[in-house]
């Protein structure tokens, strides 16, 4: 069989923003029909690499090539041109608009055509049925589901013509059914002649989808290989850097007496930033020494379920009580005052602000802050951040450094040290390992464990069905707002639980 | 007092009175439709207001004066585009600041050219322009068909930037950079590019509503012709949901009380003056607090956009 | 690791240094514009520059005019910063300023404080500040409550009190012996203290350093000022820590109303003595100008005061000697202001982008 000739490839592409390198002298050949994965952690260099091929970054050394040639891609509008299209992990979508008026907004049309939504809906429909792609081309995209917008991202590129799509991270937001049509619709594409890349960091998935794989680790190409030939192990080498095991958390049993109540939620009903309530009558508690681990998909309930429990969110309904006493919802004082802990996904945004010192955020939702004569006393506050950052080992210039600038590893550390030295009662760990690398992943486990062994009531919301198994006491499926099921990790199995996700009921 | 001349008199004035507002209102409303907010309309409206002055006497004709006064109010607004877009600096600190420069060298060049006491020049009132049938329309006739052309073009231009919004790709664009301008960089749209765009027309538009308050109101330039016309417009922006149709309705309320607080003086109603100068203010204040709750404007008004952000 | 300390360090330093030389340029930068529109009057720059820049310094009379206008900038400023640094964007000094002179002249011209000497400068202060406070607390209620920008409210609110104090002027306060539209004058045992004589410098600039101060204080060492400022930078932060934004929004703008309204105040008892139309014509913007050129820093907003009323002192010794309008002052403000904003992109270039988790 004659060589096939690579339809795009990257020659010593390097970025960097500012003193960080995020891709250093990557090369990378993309074949024509073929499913390309590009593996990576966590901060690997990938979503950088494929805004380069996009257009919405320029890199600042090295070419690109198509079928031979040099090209220049210096925005989207030229990615397009060559037939290039991502669908970006967040959906460039205009959430006000129809699939048909985002389509529209991407198209080729000159300005100053007239909007027809008939047209472009028709046309849709069609491509939709080539592709088996099924997609709600009239509703506001806000309103539809998030593999439904997958689906109307994917549609996009193709009433475009791109040959090439690159896929970012496609399943870090879907239901593993969901998952499995996106696989299928993979499928199809390829066989049309598309070439896919497939941006992941979930080893099983991509082995399972790609004909070609590139491991990149640390802004560097470390592997290139067959998919067919490809060892297991060796990837996990490349892409962690080392060889290394990941810690068995042993758990020690917690004697049942000390196992009072010290959060419990009753039928509580909360509604989202749009008014829509996510929240549906929810109840159940969480007990001192215990880990109580939420399952459940994006966008149903969980998010607000961290909110309403440690207070930055009121209820619409329903009661939750803390230590036995029943809480007022309005603000979050009564929460901090009650030590109820908070970890929260977002952790520049909300966990800290980004702009302040680490001793300055050390008093962030702090109850009563060291004062002398009523000022606030910084020496104190200092000497406490001080040691944190040492106990914690967070890697920072010092005690005077932009939180901002610190590593999402090292933050979350900060954000978890400045939390339990609260002596909380209960604290909620919304999402902790997201966006971090292995090492750092390893570590936070560690602690949720250690805080679970120190008396203190978790609730811990994930996503990654691994940590939750590994760490939980008990889990509890949340579905469109409602709990579906309780049960113990022992009793189930993953894709158990993720059918209960889905909303199918255990008889 | 309330007959028939006193009511046609009044809403005839009332209609004028609403072009030097609605002008910057349909300017902002496209403008803050694409994410960014100029401020600095007061200022550009001076500017027009000058410019338009300038050129009449150099040159002794409205036409010109009043297009080079709104294209003075394009290439000054470019100043805010300048920080507010391209420097991603806080775009009310932006505007407010071109604001007071602009005012300043307004009255610092009507000095140099004009001297502190000397004479202040006039100049030729646009006339009127009579639309055949349609003026001899009972009543409505000479109250909506017997203006000028600038009034004529700012209702028109209205209704044609409200159909360019919402009919075609272009307004769509436009939109989407409100709503979410990395989408729209993902579809190939120049954010930074469209941004200054409408900023430029929202000063041009500006700029044609100061040329209008000096050929069309007051008959020659002063300090603070504009007399916050230019904030107003924000009001109704937002009031009329940065709508440019529905701006006509905002402005008008204005230009309505306007009109009829000068009347009021006139006839010595007895109600001193400066609070009746006040009640647009008081109008827009009170607009904002039962209208203005929940508005759903665009998302990003305002917000700093990097394009190699994230 | 010693290495990284040494850099992080000479950053700092590097970045103050850098963004001080920044403004001087941008200073410069307008004084270059500037001569352009001085040559169109026909007037030498280097002339009028010297009587703007130079003469100020070179009397004891200008000097202390320098001091007179700053005291109420200084007071304004801290306001404007107050609510800057809570995410308030406050362009209402103006109709604060007249407001809290307006509740001053109210009080202390009313018969039972006529008399009170001291104590009188103290009510009516107590009362400028209120009537500062209230007109201010006007807007940031507005933007609790209703969500309206607090840049429309304020504005707003600025024509509105300058009708009524033109309204009041006119009519109601008018002094009842004179023909000119002011108000009566308030006693002569109520003028504040002259600092030396021959200038219009009061001891009113005492009560300005105060408000630095004060505003230092609370800002870096009380919780309130904790809380303003994170509101001020992350509303989702606040959230999360349990502060109501909402609250602090009509907090800032309490207080800078009333910081303006205690300038209004201090103008009367120090400058005007009286009410009267246009007494306070610019100091709000100006300002604004000031907190922002202090960079929201209690020194920066002291220099920058000092600068701004040098430069207005100057402008009037300027228009007397060669005939160059004041107003180019607005001219110079509003272009110094405006290559400030440039430079400061220019050092956002520089800054180390975050590292993002989620996909790099």
């Amino acid at each position: 069989m004659p060589e096939l000739k690579p339809m795009l490839e990257l020659k010593g592409i390097c970025k960097s923003f500012g003193n960080f390198k995020a891709n250093d002298q990557i090369d990378l050949k993309i074949y024509p029909g073929e499913v390309h994965a590009v593996l990576g952690e966590n901060g690997a260099g990938k979503s950088t690499l494929m805004n380069i091929i996009y257009g919405m970054y320029q890199q600042d050394e090295g070419s690109i090539e198509k079928d031979g040639k040099t090209i220049y891609i210096k925005s989207p509008r030229d990615a397009m041109k060559y037939g290039i299209g991502m669908v970006h992990q967040h959906y460039m979508l205009v959430n006000v608009y129809s699939a048909a008026e985002n389509v529209f907004l991407m198209g080729n049309d000159p300005w100053w055509k007239l909007k027809n939504n008939n047209e472009i809906e028709s046309t849709l429909d069609e491509l939709g049925k080539k592709y088996g792609l099924e997609v709600d081309v009239h509703s506001p995209i806000g309103k539809l589901s998030i593999g439904m917008q997958q689906r109307i991202e994917i549609l996009k590129l193709l009433y475009i013509g791109a040959d090439l799509l690159i896929l970012d991270e496609p399943t870090a937001v879907l239901l593993p059914q969901e998952c499995n049509m996106l696989f299928d619709t993979i499928e199809v594409l390829v066989k049309h002649g598309k070439s896919i890349i497939f941006i992941s960091h979930k080893l099983d998935e991509v082995m399972h989808i790609s004909q070609r794989i590139t491991v990149l680790s640390k802004g560097k190409v470390e592997g290139e290989m067959m998919t067919k030939n490809a060892d297991k192990s060796k990837i996990i080498k490349m892409m962690v850097g080392s060889d290394m095991e990941a810690p068995i958390l042993e758990k020690k049993q917690f004697p049942d007496e000390k196992k009072e109540e010290v959060v419990r939620l009753k039928d509580v009903k909360a509604k989202d930033e749009r008014g829509v309530s996510t929240l549906n009558g929810v109840s159940f508690s969480i007990n001192k020494g215990e880990i109580v681990g939420i399952a459940s998909m994006e966008g149903n309930g969980q998010a607000e379920l961290a909110e309403v429990i440690t207070g930055v969110r009121k209820v619409e309904s329903g009661k939750i009580y803390i230590r036995g006493t029943e809480i007022s919802t309005i603000t979050a004082k009564d929460f901090i005052d009650n030590d109820i802990a908070y970890v929260p996904s977002d952790r520049n945004e909300v966990g800290t602000v980004k702009d302040f010192p680490i001793y300055e955020n050390w008093i962030l939702r702090s109850k009563e802050p060291p004062k002398k004569h009523k000022l606030l006393d910084y020496l104190k506050i200092k000497d406490q951040a001080k040691k944190a950052i040492d106990d914690y080992d967070v890697r920072t210039t010092g005690i005077n450094a932009r939180t901002g600038n610190l590593s999402g590893g090292n933050l979350q550390k900060l954000i978890l040290a400045r939390e339990l030295n609260k002596t909380p009662q209960a604290i909620v760990c919304s999402y902790p390992t997201r966006g971090l690398d292995i090492k750092a992943s390893w570590f936070i486990r560690a602690k949720v464990m250690e805080m679970r062994d120190m008396g203190i009531g978790v609730l811990l919301i994930s996503g990654d069905m691994e940590e939750l198994f590994a760490l939980a006491d008990r889990l509890i499926v949340l579905y469109r707002g409602e709990v579906v099921a309780e049960v113990l990790p022992q009793d189930v199995t993953v894709y158990d639980v993720g059918r209960m996700m889905m909303g199918v009921r255990e008889s | 007092m309330l007959n028939m001349t006193f009511i046609t008199a009044l809403l005839t004035a009332s209609i004028r009175m609403t072009v030097p507002i609605l002008y910057p209102a349909i300017g902002e409303a496209v403008a803050e439709r694409s994410g960014v907010m100029n401020i600095g309309l007061e200022g550009q409206m001076l500017i027009g207001a000058f410019v338009t002055l300038i050129t009449y006497n150099s040159t002794g004709n409205i036409a010109i004066g009043i297009i080079l006064g709104g294209l003075a109010g394009a290439i000054s607004s470019c100043i805010v585009a300048f920080v507010g877009v391209s420097r991603n600096q806080p775009q009310a600190v932006v505007g407010f600041m071109f604001n007071l420069f602009a005012a300043g060298v307004t009255s610092y060049l009507y000095r140099v050219l004009y001297g502190a006491s000397g004479v202040s020049p006039t100049v030729e009132m646009i006339n009127p322009i009579k639309i055949p049938l349609l003026s001899s329309i009972p009543i409505v006739g000479p109250i909506l068909f017997e203006q000028d052309m600038l009034t004529y073009l700012a209702f028109i231009l209205a209704f044609a930037v409200g159909f360019v919004m919402y009919k075609t790709k272009f307004g769509l664009q436009i939109r989407s950079l409100g709503e979410n301008p990395r989408a729209a960089q993902s579809c190939g749209i120049n954010v930074i590019r469209i941004r200054w765009g409408t900023i430029a027309f929202s000063g041009f538009m500006a700029g044609l509503g100061g040329a209008f308050l000096t050929v069309g109101i007051v008959g020659r330039f002063m300090e603070n012709i504009s007399a916050g016309r230019g904030f107003l417009a924000l009001a109704v922006c937002i009031l009329c949901h940065w709508n440019p149709v529905y701006s006509i309705i905002g402005a008008f309320g204005f230009g309505f009380v306007n009109a009829f607080q000068l009347r009021l003086q006139a006839l010595g109603v007895g109600i001193p003056y400066q609070l009746l100068l006040m009640l647009p203010y008081v109008a827009a204040l009170l607009g904002l607090a039962f209208l203005g709750r929940n508005m759903k404007g665009p998302k990003t008004v305002g917000a700093v956009y990097e394009k190699e952000g994230r | 690791m010693i290495k990284g300390i040494k850099s992080k360090i000479n950053e700092e330093l590097f970045t103050k240094l850098f963004k001080f030389s920044m403004i001087i340029l941008a200073v410069i930068a307008a004084l270059l514009i500037g001569s352009v529109f001085i040559l169109a009057m026909g007037v030498s720059p280097l002339e009028a520059y010297k009587q703007m820049l130079v003469q100020p310094f070179l009397s004891t009379q200008s000097i202390g005019e320098i001091i007179a206008k700053a005291t109420p900038l200084i007071i304004v400023g801290v306001g404007v910063a107050f609510a800057a640094n809570g995410a308030c964007n406050n362009l209402g000094g103006e109709g604060q300023l007249y407001m809290g002179a307006l509740g001053t002249i109210i009080i202390t011209t009313s018969d039972w404080v006529k008399n009170l000497g001291i104590v009188g400068i103290i009510l009516g202060m107590l009362a400028g500040t209120l009537f500062g406070a209230i007109w201010g607390g006007i807007a940031g209620y507005f933007k609790a409550y209703f969500k309206s920008s607090e840049l429309i409210t304020t504005l707003m609110l600025n024509y509105i009190a300058v009708y009524i104090i033109g309204w009041l002027v006119h009519g109601p306060l008018m002094d009842s012996g004179g023909i000119n539209p002011q108000s009566e004058k308030i006693a002569s045992n109520m003028h504040l203290a002259k600092l030396f004589t021959g200038s219009r410098a009061h001891i009113g600039i005492f009560i300005a350093l105060a408000c630095i101060l004060f505003y230092w204080i609370v800002l870096k060492k009380t919780r309130f000022g904790y809380n303003l400022r994170v509101v001020g930078i992350s509303t989702k932060a606040a959230m999360y820590s349990g502060i109501s934004t909402s609250s602090y929004y009509f907090k800032g703008m309490v207080i800078a109303g009333a910081f303006a309204g205690l300038a209004g105040s201090i103008e009367v008892f120090g400058v005007q003595f009286k009410l009267i139309e246009n007494m306070v014509s610019g100091i709000g913007i100006t300002g604004m100008v000031v907190a922002l050129l202090g960079l929201l820093h209690p020194m920066g907003i002291l220099v920058a005061a000092i600068l701004m009323s040098s430069l207005t002192t100057g402008a009037e010794i300027m228009q007397v000697a060669s005939g160059v309008p004041t107003t180019l002052v607005s001219i110079l403000q509003g272009l110094i202001v405006l290559f400030v904003l440039c430079s400061f992109s220019i050092k956002r270039k520089k800054k180390v982008k975050v590292i993002h988790e989620g996909g790099v």
